[in-house]
């Protein structure tokens, strides 16, 4: 059973009250006990007095009417006194009140009751024999006090109230000061506490009582570190502990808010996505500590460059999001971002390493871009990489065309999948053609969607997205299993030549890529020599170890390796040294300026610098037969392009190359 | 629940607090001198209870005014002599109601003549209330009838005592008040002298008390009033039912001698003759506080 202190001290007080009343009960009976004797005492004592003087002068009952003025003295004076009445046993000799002039029977004189108080009640008067002498001969007469009933009752009741009055008085008062003062430094305390524990909207002041005042100071004291640790908490909760810029959480907050008022004040404001322009490779280069340094730097000068009213935070690796809301017009925006970009524009020393980075930003605006915090967070960053997308180190505001864009490649990476998994993507092979013999020796596998509703769909729209979001390990897989076939079927059909196949870097870096690839080979009984692998040079800075790793084991298993579109990247010698390329294909660029000097200059230095490193070239591109005239008059080893034949269907490459043949 | 026992505590008090305007005992006592017989018999109508008057009654003015001084009683009857003893220690003693004025219902009798007594030589006994209106009585009846040189005896006597003696050959003389002379003239007394005529002295009777008594007691002393008022209405009325009901008080007066004592006082209680008033402000006899 449960009970709470305020019920408790009611209990006690009533257990007091109850003891009080069981004690004032007794004391009531014994005053009124004693009330009574003392009355009977003094009657008694007054008519033994009486007695005595009547008994000592009286000569005759005649004298009995001299007694009058005592005996009504006595009675006027005494207050339980009626009257007195002298009688001889049958007649009346004296009454002091006219009332009174009755003899009362011995029964209403005397009683054996055991209590003084009873007697009282109960007898009507006292009475007294005076005995007197007529020379040596006794006499008696009667002395009868009659007792004034109504005046004895009054003062029983009047000593009864009285008593009543101050006891239950001095109960009630003492019950009141204990309840009072329970109340005022036990219940009320306690219900400060209670509410303080619930609510801790205010601190009670100290108590008197010492425990109270323990608990009172130990639950401050705690609410006091808990509000702290809470606010430590909110602080941590809230900010980024890298930049110590407000982190995800916080702009959230501070997004919901902005956007409540700014919606009730019909207000606009300009959200800013950040992104650090190739922060990764700075991390891959110089490592993390590096970066995060780094972060650090720019965080706080983003926050300087700010306006105190704008708001900052970091929401990812090289992520952050500015808020600005004052703002005149888009000018004077467009020279806070710029303040931004410029300040960031510089060579950073981090760690004695001389860094430069620059950043893209994209702007979205609520409400016209955006009414909730994830539409603003999607289309600025949108704007973000459509910036990025136009070579970076700059701004972009999102637009409805641009947002159509992503839905649509959203939308391309979405029917990629569905398109591989329905069949609908076909190899096209494009002749490789050995200048010397002009017979076809190779053929490169090229992509092709053939969508049922849209068409043909052309490998440059969907190979970028698909080696961006990494669709390209699953479609490359795909390559190259139906190519390694095709080799073998093309080898069944008559037509024994080496296939080529386009890799990307993504699949390098998959794991037990080179095993799955030998694996395909081996399994479509080819030979890795019928096999070509083409690459670009990105491969060549991206995870070089790696790269040249994989690309020595797929070489030393047999696979020739061809170097796509030679020219255009970021080739160099030393790559050429380090990898082990097979041949040299000249991008098609190179052949385009075939009809000038300078230009045919390119193409030989290309031929003789390949062949010198053992290497065969390969000339793409090649659409006429001047091309062709000077492609073998410089010893260029093959050619590939529309001249011969522009990328066919297995059965028309078939057809074509038995035609060729015969 | 501190609510509940504060409201308790309230209750408590106003219940201990309430009660009727005449919850305190008043006691008033009397001699049964005819003059104060309205009040027993608004005693025995029993109009006295219900407003918690208790009336006394004891056998001599004296013992009367001792009572009162003694502090056994709230209020007495008296004379204007009783008056003037006790308001010399009690300041705020008042008269509040006036009774009556005696009207040969106070006298000397004697067991001689005026002229007897004139003439002896001999001590002469005096039996009075020494301490009562009889001392004035007797000294104006001395002073009027020149016996103030005589060898005169003062014994102070009660009257219920004084009413049983009997005449012999001493020379006696005795002051008494109606309605002891009845008893004395059956024994052999005289009337000699008496306020109705031949005493040039005034005698008037009231209820004194205290002003701090009245104001504790004003609304039982103004319903007493209203009271007297009524029983000497009944007794004009009725006097033989008056008499029936007051008879147990005035001992062994019949009907006739009670009529002829109604002869010997006049009732003030209603209105005071001008020159009653006048003749009461010379005495010093205060009548501004009077119901």
């Amino acid at each position: 059973m449960k009970i709470s202190i305020q019920k408790f001290i009611y209990f006690l007080v009533f257990i007091l009250l109850s003891t009080s009343v069981a004690v004032f009960t007794y004391f009531y009976f014994l005053q009124q006990e004693k009330t009574a004797s003392i009355i009977l005492h003094t009657v008694q004592s007054e008519i033994s007095e009486v007695n005595y003087i009547i008994s000592k002068t009286i000569k005759s009952k005649k004298d009995a009417e001299t007694y009058r003025p005592l005996l009504e003295r006595i009675a006027v004076n005494n207050d339980f006194i009626a009257a007195i009445v002298i009688h001889d046993g049958q007649n009346v000799l004296l009454t002091t009140d006219p009332m009174y002039k009755e003899i009362l029977p011995s029964s209403k004189l005397k009683n054996s009751e055991t209590t003084s108080y009873k007697q009282l009640m109960k007898q009507e008067g006292v009475e007294d024999i005076v005995k007197y002498y007529i020379g040596n001969k006794v006499h008696t007469l009667q002395l009868m006090f009659v007792l004034d009933k109504e005046e004895i009752n009054l003062l029983l009741h009047e000593k009864g109230m009285k008593f009543f009055i101050l006891f239950a008085l001095v109960q009630v008062i003492i019950i009141m000061l204990i309840s009072i003062v329970a109340h005022r430094f036990i219940i009320s305390p306690l219900e400060l506490l209670r509410q303080f524990a619930y609510y801790q909207n205010e601190v009670p002041k100290a108590f008197m009582l010492q425990e109270l005042e323990i608990i009172r100071y130990s639950m401050v004291e705690t609410f006091d570190r808990l509000e702290n640790e809470k606010k430590e908490l909110y602080a941590v909760a809230r900010t980024d502990s890298l930049s110590g810029l407000a982190n995800r959480n916080a702009l959230m907050e501070y997004l919901t808010r902005l956007i409540a008022s700014s919606k009730r004040d019909e207000k606009e404001f300009a959200m800013l996505f950040l992104d650090l322009d190739h922060f990764k490779s700075v991390n891959d280069a110089l490592g993390h500590n590096v970066g995060d340094d780094l972060l650090k730097k720019i965080s706080t000068i983003i926050d300087d460059v700010l306006r105190p009213n704008d708001f900052v935070a970091r929401v990812g690796g090289d992520e952050f999001v500015i808020i600005i809301q004052e703002y005149n017009s888009l000018h004077e925006l467009t020279t806070i971002i710029d303040r931004i970009q410029t300040t960031l524009t510089q060579t950073w020393v981090i760690q004695t390493n001389p860094i430069n980075i620059s950043s893209s930003i994209g702007i979205a605006f609520y409400p016209k871009d955006g009414d909730t915090l994830v539409s603003l967070m999607k289309n600025s960053d949108i704007a973000m990489y459509e910036a990025k997308k136009n070579g970076r180190s700059r701004y972009h505001f999102f637009t409805e065309a641009l947002n159509q864009r992503v839905q649509d490649t959203i939308q391309l990476e979405k029917d990629m999948k569905e398109a591989l998994a329905n069949d609908e993507f076909e190899l096209y092979y494009q002749p490789k053609v050995d200048i010397g013999s002009g017979k076809i020796i190779a053929a490169e596998a090229l992509i092709r969607w053939i969508s049922p509703t849209k068409g043909m769909i052309p490998p440059d729209v969907f190979i970028p997205l698909s080696d961006e979001n990494g669709f390209i390990v699953e479609l490359g897989e795909w390559i190259y299993r139906t190519a390694i076939k095709q080799q073998t079927l093309f080898k069944q059909a008559g037509i024994d030549i080496k296939i080529s196949i386009n890799l990307s870097p993504k699949q390098f870096l998959v794991d037990g890529f080179v095993d799955s690839f030998t694996k395909s080979i081996k399994e479509s009984e080819a030979k890795p020599s019928s096999i070509d692998v083409e690459i670009t040079e990105n491969l060549f800075y991206q995870h070089n170890d790696k790269n040249m790793e994989v690309l020595g084991a797929i070489h030393d298993y047999g696979v020739s390796i061809s170097l796509d579109d030679f020219g255009t990247g970021y080739s160099s010698l030393s790559y050429l040294k380090d990898f082990p390329i097979d041949y040299l294909k000249i991008d098609k660029s190179f052949l385009d300026d075939f009809d000038n000097e300078r230009g045919r200059v390119f193409i030989q230095t290309i031929v003789k610098m390949g062949q010198t490193l053992k290497m065969q070239i390969i000339a793409e591109g090649v659409e006429t037969a001047e091309q062709l005239e000077y492609l073998k008059s410089i010893d260029c080893d093959q050619y590939q392009g529309y001249y011969c034949s522009k990328p066919m269907n297995v059965k028309d490459f078939e057809n074509f190359y038995l035609e060729k043949k015969s | 629940m501190l609510k509940k026992i504060i409201l308790l505590f309230t209750l408590l008090l106003l219940f201990t607090s309430c009660s009727s305007d005449y919850d305190k005992r008043l006691k008033i006592s009397a001699t049964t001198w005819v003059g104060y017989i309205p009040l027993f018999y608004a005693k025995e109508k029993g109009w006295l209870k219900p407003l918690n008057i208790k009336l006394l009654h004891v056998s001599s003015l004296a013992e009367n005014m001792y009572l009162y001084e003694a502090g056994n009683s709230d209020a007495y009857t008296g004379t204007q002599y009783e008056y003037s003893m006790l308001s010399k220690n009690m300041k705020s003693l008042k008269p509040i109601m006036m009774l009556d004025r005696s009207n040969g219902g106070d006298l000397v009798m004697g067991n001689l003549s005026v002229e007897d007594l004139q003439n002896t030589t001999s001590q002469i006994d005096a039996y009075l209330e020494l301490d009562s209106v009889n001392n004035t009585v007797l000294k104006d009846f001395l002073s009027k009838y020149k016996l103030e040189d005589k060898n005169i005896n003062y014994i102070n006597r009660d009257q219920v005592v004084i009413k049983q003696m009997q005449a012999d050959s001493k020379p006696t003389l005795i002051v008494t008040y109606v309605p002891y002379n009845f008893a004395l003239e059956k024994q052999g007394f005289m009337e000699l002298a008496s306020t109705k005529d031949s005493l040039d002295l005034l005698v008037v009777d009231a209820l004194f008390t205290r002003t701090e008594t009245y104001d504790a007691h004003q609304k039982q002393f103004s319903e007493l009033k209203k009271l007297v008022d009524k029983s000497i209405e009944s007794l004009k009325k009725d006097p033989k039912e008056f008499y029936a009901t007051v008879k147990p008080y005035i001992l062994d007066m019949s009907y006739d001698e009670f009529v002829n004592s109604l002869d010997d006082i006049v009732w003030i209680n209603r209105d005071i003759s001008p020159a009653l008033k006048q003749r009461m402000n010379q005495a010093k006899f205060p009548i501004r506080d009077l119901m």
